[in-house]
């Protein structure tokens, strides 16, 4: 009797615990990663009778959750995926709305800064449409300072993210701990019970846990140790080694992740999960964007400012910078953050931009070694200067490192071995942009070159309106030219000697030009052509011949045919330097005994990168001194006789060199020179002039292509002229008699010029033709071309442009910035070759994140529908179905009801066993 | 499969809010009138887009600054015309000059009136300002006068050569203006001339001033030409003198002059006077010597308009029906009707050229507009959004999410525990 109530007993249990155990999965249908529990039933076995074994009812063996282990650890890694991905996408198309709509877009900005541009060009003494120019380039300015803003706040939410995830994390990996330590003593109490619900959290905290990083879940007993990036334990059994976030080593406004007994930042080895995607998205977007960006400013307002200094304002000065200098000393210092791991604080760094076309996108990281330095540009890793600290330390000498147009200036400090800077050139750019204070009358939109062709020119050329090629030379210091203010020092006039042939001179003095220093003089002239006046390049030196042998230095005439202009065989260097490697390459070309200037300017010609100009000058002087006009008389010229005379009777028109003072017969030997087509086809032209301060008249003879002038006497004895070369004392040479000639040779001289990183040397040193070399450079820093047909004395002056309120020729060089390649792109064969304008530079960097925004939508879209399908999966597994437990529900019912009625047998047979008594 | 009611209520979620985001995504398409979104939408046709946007916005700025040039060569166009039609009438005047057997020296005097009345018109004409207060033939220098001076001692030309050069396309300018040098001042002569000038370095303060110059005797002055002459103060001797040489060659032609303000010298033919306070040279100052103020009288083959008329105006007021006197106008009035022709033809020259930059703006211009065009039909193709297409999706997509709603609701009513 007491068995079947038992064993009705057992039944009633069991289905009270089923009904239990549906109700708590009913209960729990809802809850984030619970699994469905079901009820083991097992029969409670058998009491051994004499007629076999009697069954003693049911009992509950276990209550089991159901879940595939598999599928768990798979919706880990769908998560992780997930959420990573969707951390990044919803970070980049914040970027990529913030930098694609309209109205902050830089593109909208830029045209209508250039447009204004373009109107004030269009209407230089217009004070509204320069007015509009300034208001636009401040608008230019907030959508740059903006941009940056924008990007800043991307940034900075990203960094805050950043921060939260890893507190989470953190939190998380506590909750598996402790959970862990639950699950252990759960398993203590009773072995055999699985602690459904503790696992099923431990599940979740682990799913949530995967929702912010990618974990490796390792299963050790009952307890799972938990471990991120490359294998940093994060959870232990029940140990947490929590991970930390701490300022980065070079920007206190950066966070890294550190994890307990690391002394580097993890950042790089972590991935997947909100923090993953953030992460992902700061390395590989946002401080590109930054660069890219600042990088477009930087190069706007240097281009900028470059274009506006070689232009002269309404009041006819230079202009000044339109936009705050990048090299200014705030900015240039800014550019280096020193690591805060450096043995001392004490270093001062600055970077400059040296040429803003070569400037790439890209940070870089300098670290001292020892004695040595190098630079890695981070962008491809590649190391891209190294050297040694000249001084270590280096504490007062500066010491630049240049490369990819910037400049490192070590300014003070000592350097240590390690030390390490990062070097972020365009990283502000966007937030340093700023417009001066300007006024309307600031902007340079006039040149200060004005060039005009003098009116009383008898030839048929013309100048060009011409153009400033800079205003500074090689090392950055401005011209002599531009020294002054309101003026050219010196204003330079172009005055043709022969209508082939052409000198530069300083027309400081209008009635009296004087030769340049280093002289530009007997250029040549073609007709036909444009003739560009000056040299482009802006390293261009010129060497002027001083040796002792030049000219005619001394010495009595000699008989005819036996002269020699004295010049010696020499040996002349020229050493090139290549700017890029460095290396040095030197070629030797000689002159031979007695060469003409004009052969040694021809040998010196044919050196690459060389031009020589070869000249020639004699001074014929004291022609008195012949006395009177008697037989034998002649004087020659390079062999060509200059007194005519017919049978021992001279023509009538051959004065007597004694009547005035010589004037009439020096105007007759100077008529007879310039009349003579073999020496006018060498260049030789002569004129009869009065030297005021001698109060003497003589005849001056110029070669314009250097060829030696020999000058012969043949006279009476007694009777002689004097001869020099304008720059020594005279030479006399007297008459021998008929028949007996006596000559003088007179050397020419050599200007050289040579392209920038070319050097001239001399053996012997100094030459007897050059003297001591001294190279002085020879770029002007203008150029203006002629063109036309010219006549000798035809000039051209370049002064400055005063009070030029209609020139407008520098503002459309600041125009053409607008479609100028300025920026060099990623696909740029190297970056010293610009190839994209500013917009299009920008609009690359739209493509760019554009499309990543666009691949990582799909990429969500995909990873997201993954997820859903695994988490499908584990809900058909683990997941409650309601119907199924109502179904449980009546089962479990009836299964009690069934139980209760045998018990109400097992007491109405007892009743009746006690009613019969 | 097994089928849990969360993933029921899972599925049915997410399929209402990807179909209700791709319905908003339409009906953002629908109410921009645009395809493209945000660069992200079609990264290629975005940046292809932006790029037509700025060639469409480069093209209207090129507009505008075609319009700046037109109005600029036609007002110069205008100027010009009535510079013809004035040479036109002194033409007249001196055919009607060279009649010397019919008209008496009074009515000369009142031709001469009329040159004089003409010659302000042209002076005008010349000092022509436009909207902004530049005077547009006088180079760079817009901000004053080109042309200054009197009738009675001529006008100086104080401009320069310099154009304002408007940009139309990416790598073409064009000239919006020409200068009087070129029209009026740089004129082929009928016979050898001078220019003058003081040397700018002059001490002298307010400065000294040299007339036009004036070749009086042709011959003398031909065999001189083309040489010029320096005007140089010497040393106090007592007096203020003056030394002229010949700049090439530094040969003497005058030595010490003493100097009056304001007399008439003649050297080589050419009539000159020079007014005001020169400043004598000093060579004995310390620690440099001291540089005398300078003249300079350069050889020409031009002659300004102005000075011809002027010349002519004083041929005009000094006929005095001599036989002379007769021989000097007729060669003034030989002279003058060349020089006129000149300058005739250099307008002309320049009326033509302006033609010419007039045709190329208009080219342009329509170069302009057919890129303007295809930029908008590309960019349309580009970024506007086909309404048919983008309609028949929403009603698809609207169709979609009602659809999901209501299954949704037929299922979620299935379930066994309403029946329990």
């Amino acid at each position: 009797m007491s068995g079947l109530l038992g064993v009705s007993l057992s039944g009633l249990q069991v289905s009270q615990t089923a009904l239990r155990v549906a109700g708590h999965n009913i209960a729990n249908a809802n809850t984030e990663g619970y699994s469905r529990q079901s009820t083991e039933i097992t029969s409670a076995g058998g009491q051994l009778s004499g007629v076999g074994y009697v069954g003693n009812g049911a009992q509950t063996s276990a209550i089991e959750r159901t879940v595939n282990s598999f599928v768990t650890t798979q919706i880990r890694q769908d998560t992780s995926l997930s959420s990573g991905l969707q951390a990044y996408n919803g970070s980049i198309n914040q970027l990529n709305d913030a930098i694609s709509s309209d109205s902050p877009g830089l593109i909208v900005g830029l045209e209508s800064f250039f447009s204004a541009l373009q109107n004030a060009t269009d209407d230089p003494t217009s004070t509204p449409a320069r007015q509009l120019f300034i208001s636009e380039a401040e608008g230019l300015q907030d959508r740059f300072n903006g941009l940056y803003e924008r990007l800043e706040t991307i940034k900075n939410g990203v960094d805050a993210n950043v921060k939260t995830a890893v507190q989470q994390i953190n939190g998380l990996a506590s909750s598996v701990a402790s959970l862990n330590v639950s699950i252990s003593s759960a398993n203590g109490v009773a072995a055999d019970n699985t602690p459904n619900d503790l696992l099923d959290q431990r599940d979740e905290a682990l799913r949530s846990l995967s929702e912010l990083i990618s974990v490796q879940v390792i299963q050790q007993g009952d307890q799972v140790n938990v471990t991120v990036g490359n294998g940093i334990p994060v959870v232990v059994g029940s140990v947490v080694n929590a991970l930390g976030v701490e300022q980065n080593e070079f920007n206190p406004n950066q966070f890294d992740i550190f994890a307990t007994g690391f002394t580097t930042p993890i950042n790089d080895t972590l991935s997947g999960g909100q923090l993953g995607g953030l992460l992902d998205f700061e390395a590989t977007v946002i401080d590109s964007t930054f660069n890219d960006i600042g990088r477009i400013a930087t190069v706007l307002a240097d281009q900028f400012n470059q274009i506006q200094a070689q232009g002269i304002t309404l009041d006819n000065n230079f202009g000044q910078d339109i936009f705050s200098d990048v090299n200014g000393n705030r900015n240039a210092l800014a550019r280096v953050l020193p690591s805060i791991n450096n043995q001392t604080s004490d270093q001062v760094l600055s970077v400059s931009i040296t040429d803003s076309a070569r400037l790439t996108a890209s940070d870089y990281s300098l670290t001292v070694s020892g004695t040595n330095y190098n630079v890695v540009r981070l962008s491809d890793n590649r190391e891209i200067a190294n050297g040694s600290l000249t001084v270590v330390p280096p504490a007062t000498a500066p010491n630049a490192i240049q490369f990819d147009g910037i400049s490192i200036d070590f300014q003070s400090g000592t350097f240590s071995n390690n030390d390490k800077f990062l070097v972020q050139p365009t990283r502000s750019g966007a937030q340093n942009f700023a417009v001066n204070p300007l006024q309307v009358t600031d902007i340079a939109l006039g040149s200060p070159l004005l060039t005009d062709t003098n009116l009383g020119n008898l030839g048929t050329a013309k100048i060009s309106p011409g153009q400033v090629l800079s205003v500074n030379d090689n090392l950055g210091v401005t011209l002599p030219l531009f020294a002054q203010a309101g003026e050219f020092s010196p204003p330079l006039l172009v005055k043709f000697t022969t209508p082939n042939s052409y000198d530069i001179l300083n027309n400081s003095d209008v009635a009296n030009p004087t030769q340049l220093d280093p002289p530009i003089r007997n250029q040549i002239y073609v007709q036909g052509i444009q003739n560009n006046l000056f040299p482009t390049d802006v390293g261009q030196t010129t060497v002027v011949s001083d040796g002792t042998a030049l000219g005619l230095p001394a010495g009595p005439a000699v008989p005819a045919g036996t002269g020699v202009n004295g010049y010696p065989a020499e040996t002349f260097t020229f050493t090139r330097i290549d700017p890029i490697t460095g290396a040095t390459s030197s070629q030797n070309v000689f002159s031979t005994v007695n060469a003409s200037a004009r052969a040694t300017a021809g040998v010196l010609d044919n050196v690459d990168g060389v031009s020589a100009i070869a000249f020639n000058k004699l001074e014929l002087r004291d022609v008195d001194g012949l006395v009177s006009l008697a037989t034998p008389f002649q004087i020659t010229l390079n062999g060509e006789g200059l007194v005519a005379s017919t049978a021992g009777v001279f023509d009538p028109d051959v004065p007597d060199p004694a009547l005035n003072g010589g004037e009439d017969f020096n105007d007759y030997i100077a008529a007879k020179i310039n009349s003579n087509p073999n020496l006018t086809a060498l260049g030789i032209v002569a004129v009869s002039a009065f030297d005021a301060s001698s109060s003497e008249f003589y005849v001056q003879i110029n070669s314009t292509r250097g060829d030696d002038l020999t000058l012969q006497l043949e006279a009476t004895a007694g009777r002689s002229i004097n001869v020099n070369d304008g720059d020594n004392s005279n030479v006399n040479i007297a008459g021998a008699g008929a028949g007996n000639v006596n000559e003088v040779v007179v050397g020419g001289r050599i200007d050289v010029s040579m392209a920038s990183d070319i050097g001239m040397g001399t053996t012997p040193s100094p030459s007897a033709i050059f003297g001591a070399i001294t190279a002085l450079s020879s770029f002007v820093g203008i150029q203006a071309s002629i063109s036309g047909g010219g006549q000798a004395g035809d000039q051209f002056s370049l002064d400055f442009n005063t009070d030029a309120a209609f020139d407008n020729r520098n503002g459309l060089a600041l125009s053409n910035l607008q479609g100028a390649n300025t920026i060099a792109s990623s696909t740029s064969r190297n970056s010293s070759d610009p190839d994209q304008s500013f917009g299009d530079s920008y609009s690359t960097l739209l493509e760019t994140v554009g499309i990543k925004s666009n691949i990582s939508n799909q990429d969500t879209d995909a990873a997201n529908s993954v997820l859903m399908q695994t988490i499908n999966l584990r809900n058909s597994i683990s997941g409650v179905s309601l119907d199924e437990e109502a179904a449980d529900l009546i089962q479990y019912q009836q299964l009690y009801s069934a139980n209760a009625q045998v018990i109400n047998v097992a007491r109405e047979i007892f009743d009746q066993l006690l009613n019969s008594l | 499969m097994r089928v849990s009611t969360l993933s029921i209520y899972n599925l049915a979620n997410s399929s209402m809010s990807e179909a209700n985001q791709a319905l908003v995504r339409t009906q953002e398409q629908i109410s921009t009138g645009k395809r493209i979104l945000t660069a992200a939408d079609d990264p290629v046709a975005a940046t292809r887009i932006q790029q037509l946007n700025r060639n469409i916005a480069s093209v209207e700025q090129f507009n505008r600054n075609i319009d700046v040039a037109e109005n600029n060569l036609a007002l110069e166009e205008t100027s010009l015309n009535g510079a013809t039609n004035l040479l036109q009438r002194i033409q007249e005047l001196a055919v009607q000059a060279g009649n010397t057997a019919v008209l008496s020296p009074s009515e000369y005097a009142s031709l001469a009136d009329e040159v004089n009345i003409r010659l302000d018109e042209l002076v005008g004409i010349a000092n022509t300002q436009n909207s902004n207060g530049d005077y547009i033939f006088a180079g760079f220098k817009s901000d004053s006068q080109p042309f200054t001076g009197d009738t009675t001692n001529g006008y100086q030309f104080s401009g320069d050569e310099g154009q304002l050069h408007i940009k139309i396309d990416n790598n073409t300018t064009i000239a919006s203006n020409d200068t009087a040098k070129a029209i009026f001042v740089d004129i082929p002569s009928d016979a050898n001339n001078v220019a003058t000038s003081v040397n700018p370095n002059n001490r002298s303060n307010p400065p000294i001033s040299i007339s036009v110059g004036n070749v009086i005797d042709q011959e003398v002055y031909d065999e001189f030409y083309p040489e010029d002459m320096i005007i140089q103060f010497n040393d106090d001797n007592p007096g203020k003198n003056f030394t002229i040489t010949e700049r090439s060659t530094g040969k003497l032609i005058a030595e010490n002059i003493t100097y009056s303000s304001g007399e008439t010298l003649i050297y080589k033919g050419v009539e000159l006077t020079i007014t005001g306070n020169p400043a004598s040279a000093d060579s004995g100052a310390l620690p440099l010597a001291l540089v005398g103020d300078q003249l300079f009288v350069d050889s020409a083959d031009t002659q300004d308009i102005i000075t011809t008329m002027l010349r002519f105006r004083d041929a005009l007021n000094s006929y005095d029906g001599s036989a002379a006197g007769v021989s000097r106008l007729e060669n003034s009035v030989a002279s003058t009707i060349n020089n006129l022709r000149n300058t005739q033809a250099s307008i002309s020259e320049v009326v033509s050229s302006i033609g010419a930059r007039n045709n190329v703006l208009e080219s342009m211009r329509s170069l302009h507009a057919d890129t303007n065009l295809v930029s908008k039909e590309l960019l349309s193709s580009l970024s506007d959004l086909d309404f048919a297409e983008a309609s028949t999706r929403l009603q698809l997509e609207s169709f979609i999410l009602q659809a999901a709603q209501a299954s949704f609701l037929r299922v979620s009513e299935l379930s066994l525990i309403n029946q329990l």
